[in-house]
């Protein structure tokens, strides 16, 4: 569905934690951009409708992705991709409190 | 030029809650002129309570009319949800103020004291109570209550609804009984005629009509000041905050806190004086979230998404203006805060009044002229 504006240009990749599994996302970017360019549209389920949520401004402005990373729940478009970093979703409804 | 029989300016939930009345009421053909500025968003900018508890300790006649209006409320609400399909999400699940320490406990008490007087009265029961702390616990059993809270003021007759619903199904339903409401449209000039008719001069021409209707809030002076009138309000700015969606916790609204059927908590209990500036400030926001804070711990932990101001219409007694012209016997106006908690009244008492069908008992308690003395 996404596709880098430069499918030449090699991104370097670095390793986190989504969801408890462990992979590699694009580093240089925010991480509700990286989620996006692996394919993960899902940003998180909605605490009211209980649907799926995807992020829609990627500025900081429709908190739909909001996600914990390590350990605090926050806007993932406002946070840059790090090494090691530990994000969890709670796709699943009877995860977490939020959901 | 185009003519009405009745026209309103001001379509915020007051205004376009009366414009009902009258389509109801057979007023014949109802005009609302909306100019939807940004500067004046109350009608969309408020917390969303319907509330009566506390109002009018100093004026019953006022606490009357608030609680005549909650009590009307829940068939206000099924009746617009009926005939628009808009759910206003109105949940009447009570309300609560709450104390931090037994000085704030013992002035609550005395509160009740003084509006149990006030509505003995005028004959109306006034259905309050103090709660212990652990009471009130096991009524939001959901929610932590802070450690600094002693205690609630509570009521199980009020509740608190959507107000942006609330909005939109009002003008919808004046507009489904043949209202004609029109948005961005600026009125310039209101002049009597001789004849008693009232032309009105507007930005999308000009309009001729036997009734007029004006509430404009803070709008509405500019437009009666040429006919030698001035209205007794003020601007009173109120700030808001909400965070991010949460699971539902909490369902009965307190008066600072409050969280919506979508899981938005809305937090807000500021009067500020700053003319007509709707901006934000850091130190009131500070302020109403650490008292937030205090008495939901909760809330300490969830994002803050977004904030606003808007500006109440206040009075010097903090009563609602309905008020005919002297002169101008058929130019009414309109001007008050507390819009969401009064809006049922807009049709059942105002729009008769307005049209000379009937004149509730308290309706000349809340003229202009109170003021003039």
């Amino acid at each position: 569905m996404f596709k880098q504006q430069n499918e030449q240009e090699q991104r370097e990749m670095v390793s986190v934690t989504l969801d408890g599994q462990t992979l590699k996302i694009p580093a240089g970017m925010s991480v509700t951009a990286a989620l996006l360019a692996i394919g993960k549209t899902v940003s998180r389920i909605s605490p009211s409708s209980h649907k799926p949520c995807s992020p829609h401004c990627l500025m900081g402005v429709c908190f739909e992705c909001l996600m914990e990373i390590d350990g605090i729940q926050r806007q993932g478009c406002l946070v840059e991709v790090q090494e090691g970093l530990i994000i969890n979703r709670r796709l699943n409804a009877d995860e977490g409190e939020r959901s | 030029m185009a003519s009405a029989d009745v026209i309103i300016i001001g379509g915020g939930i007051s205004g376009a809650a009366t414009a009902l009345g009258l389509v109801e009421a057979g007023a014949g053909k109802v005009l609302v002129f909306d100019e939807q500025l940004p500067s004046q968003r109350l009608s969309r900018g408020n917390f969303g309570l319907t509330w009566f508890m506390c109002k009018g300790a100093n004026n019953p006649v006022y606490a009357s009319w608030c609680r005549m209006a909650t009590r009307q409320w829940p068939e206000f609400a099924a009746r617009l949800e009926e005939e628009t399909g808009y759910d206003i999400e109105l949940e009447w699940t009570g309300g609560a103020i709450h104390a931090f320490g037994e000085e704030q406990c013992r002035a609550h008490e005395q509160s009740i004291a003084t509006l149990k007087a006030a509505c003995a009265k005028v004959d109306l029961d006034y259905p309050v109570s103090v709660l212990s702390r652990d009471e009130f616990a096991r009524m939001v059993p959901d929610i932590e209550v802070g450690p600094d809270v002693t205690g609630v003021m509570y009521t199980a007759d009020q509740g608190h609804v959507n107000p942006l619903k609330l909005l939109a199904a009002v003008r919808c339903a004046f507009q489904q009984k043949g209202g004609k409401y029109s948005g961005g449209h600026s009125v310039s000039a209101v002049v009597p005629e001789n004849d008693g008719s009232i032309t009105v001069k507007t930005s999308k021409g000009t309009y001729h009509c036997a009734k007029l209707i004006i509430a404009a809030g803070h709008g509405s002076q500019r437009l009666l000041k040429p006919l030698g009138y001035t209205l007794n309000i003020y601007p009173q700015r109120g700030q808001l905050m909400v965070t991010e969606r949460y699971k539902r916790v909490l369902k009965i609204p307190v008066l600072c806190t409050r969280q919506t059927p979508d899981g938005t908590f809305i937090i807000g209990l500021s009067t500020e004086d700053t003319a007509l500036d709707s901006g934000v400030t850091l130190p009131a926001m500070k302020n109403q979230a650490d008292n937030a804070v205090r008495l939901f711990p909760l809330l300490r932990k969830l994002n803050w998404v977004r904030s606003w101001g808007a500006i109440r219409v206040m009075t010097p007694d903090g009563a609602p203006i309905y008020s005919r012209l002297p002169e101008h016997q058929n130019i009414t106006v309109l001007a008050l805060h507390s819009a969401v908690s009064l809006a049922p009244l807009k049709i059942s008492r105002i729009a008769p009044w307005i049209l000379g069908k009937d004149e509730a008992s308290q309706i000349s308690h809340f003229s202009n002229e109170r003021f003039n003395v």
